[in-house]
């Protein structure tokens, strides 16, 4: 009898009262424990390598720098707290701070109503569904390069089609990405506008698996379209909502190629984010030690706000049986 | 013995699963450096595509005389950041473009072969004793030593729309004041005020340093003393220079780019006739050749007196051999060539450029330009120019620089906060 069948039986008798109990030999069963995990640690070998290679040792060598000087080129010296302090007291990473926050309140919210309405009644469109994802899903392949430069011509205040249908009806439209009032708010309508088919594909995945017999159930007690949304739909749809929120609060708190492709590295102080920082002290000033300790913050801020999040989530979640 | 459940043996397994870790190291192997022994560098730079087809008929030329082989890369996008990353990351291909600040920390920090000691014994391969001295200086380090050779270089000069000063009816342009010996000041201010009734953006200012400090010391200023420190907040010509700047500024004949809608680059504004005059070096031309709707031409910049070609800034870039190269002898030889009197000519011809060797006959080639009327000026301007050192001996500065122009300009400075803390940042104070 291998080690296996013989755990098998002495679960079996376990469960068994009436049995007596023939315990395997704990040398026996701390060998099949460590084939097993001989076994397991052979497979997982490629993927942990990557992972340890290009993931967990970048963080902690980013995390050690953050506790140095250093430029790149030269010996890095210790330098305790100090990038902390920086990071702290600097107000031009404040501002940032600022912005990112700002971006974050705006988008996040906008993509999940957006997405949720728009998944809504693709539901309905019938035989056009397909099509019409697709359309929507088309910005959130396209690179970059080339969402900023439509956007850029979009916003541009001379030859913007924009700023034109709002001068014909009297309208002075501001120079977008140059107006400190205005500059998050374009930023947001790019984020939304590129982000909003992820949002799509996901709340239709997540409305598709609403149960029927739910609906029916409410409509036979006289709920209206709007009492099935909001009582049944909604509650249902949770955990997607808590999916969404959670990676696209990460997303915003993450934007920088747009920036960078917007304003290169002469964005304006109200147009910076937190990672086009942590890009222009590193690349730009050569200080890695200072990025570094940005860096940290901000992986720090979002694996507590992430926590916060699902620790929230047993108030409002609601997961079907 | 086969593992009955699993048929699987345990030595298979075990190879199994070591090929299975190996496998990314492998991998990862493959991304260090392998050159090979055989005579091949690699050589980064800038190229543009206007100047592919150039660079590779060059560096087949110098395959065939030299039976080196040349992998070109064209970095494109921010080549200063990716150059330096490579560099940081030990990647950087065996030869390579370097700016000031590039240079001055792979100076510092031991990354570029000492090209003096391979020159020492191949000094018929090149002239780096006939190179203009101030031009070399960022390349060399306090003893004297070449770390990395300048390959051309473009001082800075005045570029301006014809048709634009046709309609704002200006009778003499820049080119013609010039000749007249009345290019100076006061005739720039009446030029851009006209310029300003034809609805176009007058002149735009960016942060890049050549601009500050080219209008200052064309106007009489001295932006740096003899030891390289930038003395524009204390030098009473360099001041006036910068308020007459921001008087512009206020009375709408200059612009502050940094303000101008965003996707509307100088050099385009220049191109659509959006914008009347530009400060750039000769690197524009190939592009303004390409250009049909309007006439142009060029000048130095203003000067004092009105008829001397003002000292202005010049742009040089150098050409350095890793330090890591395991060709050092043939990326030295490619540095040779390209740097030398054939490749300079090569490229001085191609229009954009001018030599940063003293020969007649480099000189004759920038002299011959047809495009545009006065491009021949080229050659004078950059005879007046320099190239502050505080480029290369002060990288941090250099690159904080153009952000904390940036930061004065939107906060609206004046003239005087602006010299103190931009000059600050130049002399590592602030």
């Amino acid at each position: 009898m291998n080690s296996r069948t013989s755990m098998l039986t002495a679960s079996k008798a376990s469960a068994d009262p009436t049995t007596v109990q023939t315990s395997p030999k704990p040398a026996a069963v701390r060998r099949a424990r460590l084939r097993d995990f001989g076994w397991a640690m052979g497979f997982l070998a490629p993927q942990l390598t990557g992972l340890i290679v290009f993931v967990v040792g970048p963080m902690a060598f980013a995390f050690y720098l953050s506790f140095t000087n250093w430029d790149g080129f030269n010996t890095l010296s210790m330098a305790g707290l100090d990038n902390y302090r920086f990071v702290f007291t600097d107000p031009q990473l404040a501002a940032s701070a600022r912005n990112t926050l700002w971006l974050t309140a705006l988008q996040v919210p906008g993509l999940l109503v957006s997405g949720l309405i728009v998944a809504y009644f693709l539901q309905k469109a019938g035989r056009m569904t397909s099509f019409y994802r697709l359309l929507f899903f088309a910005p959130q392949v396209t690179s970059s390069v080339a969402v900023a430069a439509i956007w850029l011509y979009l916003f541009n205040p001379q030859i913007s089609p924009i700023n034109s249908a709002l001068r014909s009806v009297g309208i002075t439209a501001p120079d977008w990405l140059q107006n400190p009032h205005t500059v998050i708010l374009s930023l947001v309508v790019v984020g939304i506008w590129q982000g909003l088919g992820y949002q799509v594909v996901i709340f239709m995945a997540g409305l598709s698996n609403v149960p029927r017999t739910l609906l029916e159930a409410a409509s036979i007690d006289g709920a209206n379209e709007w009492q099935k949304f909001w009582r049944v739909t909604i509650p249902m749809l949770s955990p997607t909502i808590l999916f969404l929120s959670i990676t696209s609060i990460i997303a915003s708190f993450q934007v920088f190629d747009i920036v960078y492709v917007m304003f290169d590295t002469n964005a304006t102080s109200s147009a910076r984010t937190i990672v086009y920082e942590i890009v222009q002290i590193a690349f730009q000033q050569n200080s890695f030690g200072q990025a570094s300790a940005l860096a940290v913050s901000l992986f720090v801020s979002l694996l507590l706000l992430t926590g916060l999040q699902l620790l929230a989530q047993r108030r409002w979640v609601y997961y079907a049986e | 013995m086969p593992n009955p459940a699993t048929g699987i043996s345990r030595r298979s397994f075990l190879l199994a699963s070591a090929l299975a870790a190996g496998a990314p190291a492998v991998a990862l192997s493959g991304c260090s450096s392998n050159q090979s022994k055989s005579a091949a560098v690699t050589f980064g730079t800038f190229v543009g595509a206007a100047n592919t087809k150039a660079y590779k008929t060059f560096l087949d030329q110098f395959t065939k005389d030299s039976g080196i082989k040349v992998d070109l890369t064209d970095v494109t996008g921010d080549y200063v950041t990716k150059m330096r990353t490579e560099l940081i990351g030990g990647r950087a291909p065996d030869v390579f473009l370097a700016d000031d600040s590039i240079m001055g920390q792979a100076l510092k920090a031991g990354l570029v072969t000492n090209y003096s000691d391979w020159w020492k014994k191949n000094t018929a391969k090149i002239p780096l004793d006939k190179f203009y001295p101030d031009l070399s200086l960022f390349c060399k380090n306090d003893s004297g030593q070449f770390f990395g050779v300048p390959q051309d270089a473009n001082p800075v000069s005045f570029w301006f729309n014809q048709n634009l000063l046709d309609q704002a009816k200006v009778a003499q342009n820049p080119a013609q004041l010039q000749e007249a010996g009345d290019w100076n000041q006061e005739a720039a201010t009446e030029i851009l005020t006209k310029l300003k009734t034809t609805g176009k953006v007058p002149m735009a200012i960016e942060t890049n340093w050549w601009y500050w400090t080219s209008w200052i010391t064309a106007l009489g200023g001295q932006a740096f003393d003899d030891a390289g420190k930038c003395t524009w907040a204390t030098d009473p010509a360099s001041l006036a220079a910068l308020k007459w700047i921001f008087d512009q500024f206020a009375n709408g004949n200059l612009v502050y780019a940094g303000t101008l809608p965003k996707g509307q680059a100088v050099d385009a504004l220049f191109y659509s006739g959006q914008l009347a005059t530009c400060q750039y070096g000769r690197w524009i031309a190939p592009n303004l050749q390409q250009v049909k709707n309007f006439e142009y031409d060029v000048a130095p910049f203003p000067s004092k007196s009105g008829k001397d070609f003002a000292p202005v800034g010049i742009l040089v870039g150098a050409i350095c051999v890793n330090a890591k190269s395991k060709n050092a002898d043939a990326a030295s030889q490619l540095v040779a060539d390209f740097c030398g009197l054939r490749g300079q000519k090569y490229r001085v011809e191609l229009g954009a450029v001018v030599p940063t060797i003293e020969d007649k006959s480099l000189n004759g080639a920038v002299a011959v330009a047809k495009t545009p009327a006065h491009g021949h000026w080229y050659s004078d301007i950059a005879a007046k120019a320099y190239h502050p050192l505080y480029l290369s001996r002060n990288p941090d500065g250099n690159a904080a620089l153009p952000g904390t122009i940036d930061k004065l300009l939107h906060d609206k400075s004046d003239y005087k906060t602006f010299a103190e803390r931009t000059a600050a940042v130049i002399n590592g104070e602030a």
